[in-house]
């Protein structure tokens, strides 16, 4: 079993590194010239060949992306063409505040798509199973910026109930940091008012991003139980009398649970990538506006920064849902899946 | 006079498909003694299963049963409530599968499952979890697996086929139970351990005193373990006799075409099957199901559905070529 | 001779049958369902629209540059469907011109994506435990380490936006998908009898993969194909969303709810009716991928 876990660390790893080759190709043999680009057309030449020295440009690929590898993880990122300073101050200044509504996104779409599935599962057949199908479709043929311009014009003008814009309303001061999150942040400094305040803006940009993971994970739950509900295990344990609430909630739940933990990790990704937009959208100050601006502004150490960090917050997200899945799957947990 | 567990009278059962009503069950009559152990014989496909599925009302939910009664120590179970129902199930009668890599939950411990079943068998005392987890011990023993604590921790995929099936059948029999529905359960074993599951089962049926209903599709089997043996064709009882009885003197053609199927080590070479096959459910023959197959079918046969009668002492068949003195 | 007889003995149980009345079964279990028939029909709705624009859109000339300043930001009305925007250009016709983007960016996408993730795939199945499978299938694992979408906007920040480059940073995660599809079933097939046969009787490696197992995904990759020019055109509008796909003054779907968005709410219908437009193709082809699902399934 440790050896299953020290096996799926060594992939872990690997697919970092693998990550961290992808980023440096689309950093640097992108076309044009780095220096050049952070410089600007008008800079001298001479300038331009100095920082390119400096930037290690004029050395062999294999070489440069060693040293720059050497620099990530020493957390040096370069400096940022956007805000001029470095990129990891930016990080840091920004992660938390989208780190605040993926969160509140995954768990508001975890809780409604098992809600919605389970529900869809018990009343197979009848009208609410045909509702929350007809959700389901819906959930999934739009994009999330398209939610969140509807929920923006719906909740924030004709129905003005929520905030359209920004983390916290203009004039409020911002907590003091410790989390960077500013919920955790308010009411770890006992400012109730401030609480509200920021959770108000989360609403509307998280819900909008969970649409589609709702639909998805609910469609999902549905089929999987419908499907386990016909197995023989349950025909068993209905035949010897085990009370259909338990039934449902316990034996037929944890068997159907796998297909839809596993999935989560699919739309907590379209979570994040949906992010990019509605931050945009919501003008919210994430790290995932951050990264558009970048990539608007083909800030290149700024993109690559980013996409790292992503990278590892994703990949822990993965293990956290691959410590879930083994829990919930003896086969997985003894015999270390498939792989 | 002994007591009857189960009595089913004239079961008819249907499945909704795409293609209509397939009219399963076409009148099933089946009754099962106190202390009785039965099979039920047929091809595959012929109904057996739903008609043991109907006794504890497990059928897939397109089922309908639109005739028939089964009752169940005296009360029918086709018009029980829930609570009542799920006593029945819980201590009443208990089901084995076919398949044992099916028909146990793969992501809970053997423990924790038998600890349920016996957690809702209604027996005193099983609020503890200690005397659930002593009386699963037991039951374990009782079907001669060793190391029954680690069993018990185990999950149903690190157990072996036989393994398996043996935990089902201490499942079945952890608790009191007037009836063991056995489905097929040595088909999906290997040919070296299905004898020895069959041994399991009988004896402990036998030291619980509880009657049995095994369905099988081979005679042997069949012979080996019950008293009494119901021939199904087409969701039809077409004969039912003692199990001496009905080897030596099988009656209904469709039985004496199952016999000669038999292959036997003495003489008689390869054993010749059965033409036709089994009839359409959507769209069954107006008569006996069984008459286009049948070498010995009358005109009357296609028109008219035979009842069973009485040809012997407990000996009853459906079919034409015989009348009630049990004369041809 | 002798292999052409042994591929039809391990093949056994295909029985030629007469097409046409497998066509007819095929269509019988397709509109079983209700909502796969409501699928097609929308798909032919916009793949007539995609192609037959010129003639069937009522403003052809206010897909370009156009202008028309007396007619500017008019809502729903009879003689604009969907309104006008901040030009004065008809919404409706510039919804129907964009559907050939958004048809050529899935197209385009699936065709680059769908061989080489096929291919990849039979060969990481086939050799699973070997170390070209382990590669591959880590390699998988790298390129879906970040979400998706973030990688397609990554790519396309380096490229200039065009239709084609935004096509290439879909397809860029996009392979990994059909790659890991293949992979489960091959890894599974290799095992069957006829595949084995094959090998015993010496069949080249490119002979297993393409001839005897590689049709036996096709329905498997097929339905996701259906339900992958939903989604890709559903990605292809978040790029055109930050101006990433097809310029203007192309119309692109993603771009025209990104510029009506401006105008929320005042005039909703500039950034809705395309949003709308978006909903309905890729509902179109999730209704038809599940019909085709359906009607490639074995089960009755």
């Amino acid at each position: 079993m440790i050896l299953t876990w020290l096996k799926r660390l060594g992939t872990y790893l690997f697919v970092l590194l693998g990550l961290s080759v992808l980023i440096f190709i689309i950093s640097r043999v992108a076309p044009g010239d780095p220096a050049r680009i952070a410089l600007g057309p008008r800079a001298p030449e001479s300038v331009v060949q100095a920082l390119r020295e400096k930037m290690n440009l004029d050395k062999p690929y294999v070489v440069q992306y060693f040293l720059w590898l050497n620099d990530a993880i020493r957390l040096d990122l370069g400096d940022s063409l956007q805000s001029r300073r470095p990129v990891i101050e930016d990080i840091k200044e920004y992660l938390p505040a989208t780190l605040e509504i993926v969160i509140i996104a995954g768990i508001w779409m975890i809780a409604w798509g098992l809600l919605l599935g389970i529900l869809a599962a018990k009343f197979t057949g009848t009208w609410l199973d045909g509702v929350i199908r007809v959700f389901s479709y819906l959930g999934v043929v739009a994009p999330a910026f398209v939610w969140s311009i509807i929920l923006m014009l719906v909740f924030a003008y004709v129905i003005p109930v929520f905030p359209s814009s920004g983390r916290i309303s203009l004039g409020m001061a911002p907590p003091p940091r410790v989390t960077g999150m500013y919920t955790i942040d308010y009411l770890l400094a006992g400012n109730f008012a401030g609480f509200k305040d920021a959770f108000v803006h989360l609403i509307l940009p998280a819900i909008g991003l969970t649409f589609g993971g709702i639909a998805q994970s609910a469609r999902i739950t549905r089929g999987t139980m419908v499907e386990n509900s016909r197995k023989d295990y349950i025909l068993a344990e209905r035949a010897y009398g085990i009370p259909e609430r338990k039934m449902l909630f316990k034996y037929l739940l944890k068997p159907s649970l796998i297909p839809t933990v596993s999935v989560t990790s699919l739309d907590i990704a379209s979570i994040f990538g949906g992010a990019f937009l509605v931050e945009q959208l919501y003008n919210y100050p994430g790290l995932a506006r951050y990264g558009m601006q970048a990539v608007l502004n083909k800030d290149l150490n700024a993109i690559a920064g980013v996409a790292m960090v992503l990278g590892c917050v994703f990949m822990i997200v993965n293990i956290i849902i691959d410590i879930i899945v083994a829990r919930l799957d003896p086969r997985v947990r003894m015999l270390g899946g498939e792989n | 006079m002994t007591q009857t567990i189960v009595d089913i009278r004239d079961l008819y059962v249907q499945y909704r498909t795409f293609d209509g009503q397939a009219k399963v069950l076409n009148g099933v009559n089946l009754t099962v003694k106190k202390g009785e152990k039965v099979s039920i014989v047929g091809e595959t496909a012929c109904g057996k299963t739903t008609t043991v599925k109907s006794i504890l009302r497990i059928l897939a939910p397109q089922a309908s049963i639109p005739r028939g009664e089964i009752l169940f120590n005296g009360s029918d179970v086709l018009k029980m409530g829930y609570s009542e129902l799920n006593k029945l199930r819980s201590s009443g009668a208990s089901m084995i599968f076919q398949d044992p890599t099916m028909s146990l939950n793969p992501v809970f411990t053997i423990g924790e499952q038998m600890e349920a079943v016996i957690r809702y068998s209604g027996q005193s005392g099983v609020e503890q979890k200690s005397v659930r987890h002593e009386l699963a011990v037991k039951a374990l023993e009782e079907t001669a697996m060793p190391d029954p604590e680690r069993i018990l921790q185990s999950y149903p995929f690190q157990l072996s086929g036989g393994m398996r099936q043996r935990v089902c059948i201490a499942l079945s029999l952890a608790t009191p139970r007037d009836l063991v529905i056995a489905d097929e359960p040595t088909t999906n074993l290997d040919v070296t351990i299905q004898d020895q599951v069959l041994k399991i089962l009988k004896q402990r049926v036998e030291a619980k005193g509880c009657s049995l209903i095994l369905i099988t599709h081979s005679f042997g089997v069949a012979r080996e373990t019950t008293d009494r043996i119901y021939v199904m064709y087409a969701g039809n009882m077409v004969e039912t006799a003692p199990t001496q009885e009905l080897f030596r003197e099988p009656l209904h053609p469709y039985s004496r075409a199952l016999m000669s199927c038999i292959p036997r080590l003495s003489g008689g070479g390869m054993a010749e099957g059965i033409p036709g096959r089994l009839s359409n459910y959507h769209n069954p023959p107006k008569g006996c199901r069984f008459a286009p197959r049948c070498p010995e079918a009358m005109p009357r046969c296609h028109e008219e559905k035979p009842e069973s009668i009485d040809v012997g002492r407990e000996h009853q068949v459906a079919c034409f070529l015989y009348d009630k003195d049990g004369g041809k | 001779m002798a292999n052409a007889n042994d591929k039809a003995n391990c093949q056994g149980t295909v029985v030629k049958r007469d097409k046409f009345i497998q066509l007819k079964r095929a269509w019988y279990k397709f509109s079983l369902n209700k909502t796969s028939v409501i699928g097609l029909v929308i798909v032919v709705a916009v793949a007539i629209c995609a192609i037959f624009q010129p003639w069937l859109a009522p403003y052809p000339h206010h897909a370009g540059e156009f202008v028309d300043f007396a007619n500017v930001n008019c809502p729903p009305c009879k003689e604009h469907w969907c309104g006008t925007d901040g030009v004065g250009r008809d919404i409706l016709s510039r919804i129907m011109y964009a559907f050939r983007g958004a048809f050529t960016l899935g197209l385009g996408c699936l065709a680059l994506v769908v061989p080489f993730g096929v291919v990849m795939g039979l060969i990481a199945g086939y050799h699973k435990g070997q170390w070209i499978s382990t590669f591959i299938m880590r390699v998988t694992d790298v390129f879906l380490s970040i979400p998706p979408l973030i990688m397609a906007l990554c790519v396309c920040a380096i490229l200039r936006p065009t239709l084609f480059n935004s096509l290439l940073a879909v397809s860029v995660s996009w392979w990994t998908w059909y790659c890991r599809l293949v992979y489960s079933m091959t890894s599974s097939l290799r095992n069957e009898m006829y595949v084995k046969s094959a090998e015993l009787t010496g069949a080249s490696t490119a002979h297993i993969l393409f001839r005897e197992i590689l049709p036996n995904c096709f329905g498997a990759v097929f339905t996701k194909m259906t339900l992958d020019m939903g989604w890709i055109i559903l990605t292809g509008a978040s790029l055109g969303f930050v101006g990433m796909g097809e310029q203007p003054p192309i119309p692109s779907l993603g771009t025209m709810v990104a510029d009506g968005a401006k105008y929320i709410p005042g005039q909703w219908w500039i950034s809705i009716c395309p949003a709308l437009a978006i909903m309905i193709i890729v509902l179109g082809f999730n209704l038809l991928g599940d019909g085709v699902k359906d009607m490639l399934s074995s089960e009755e």
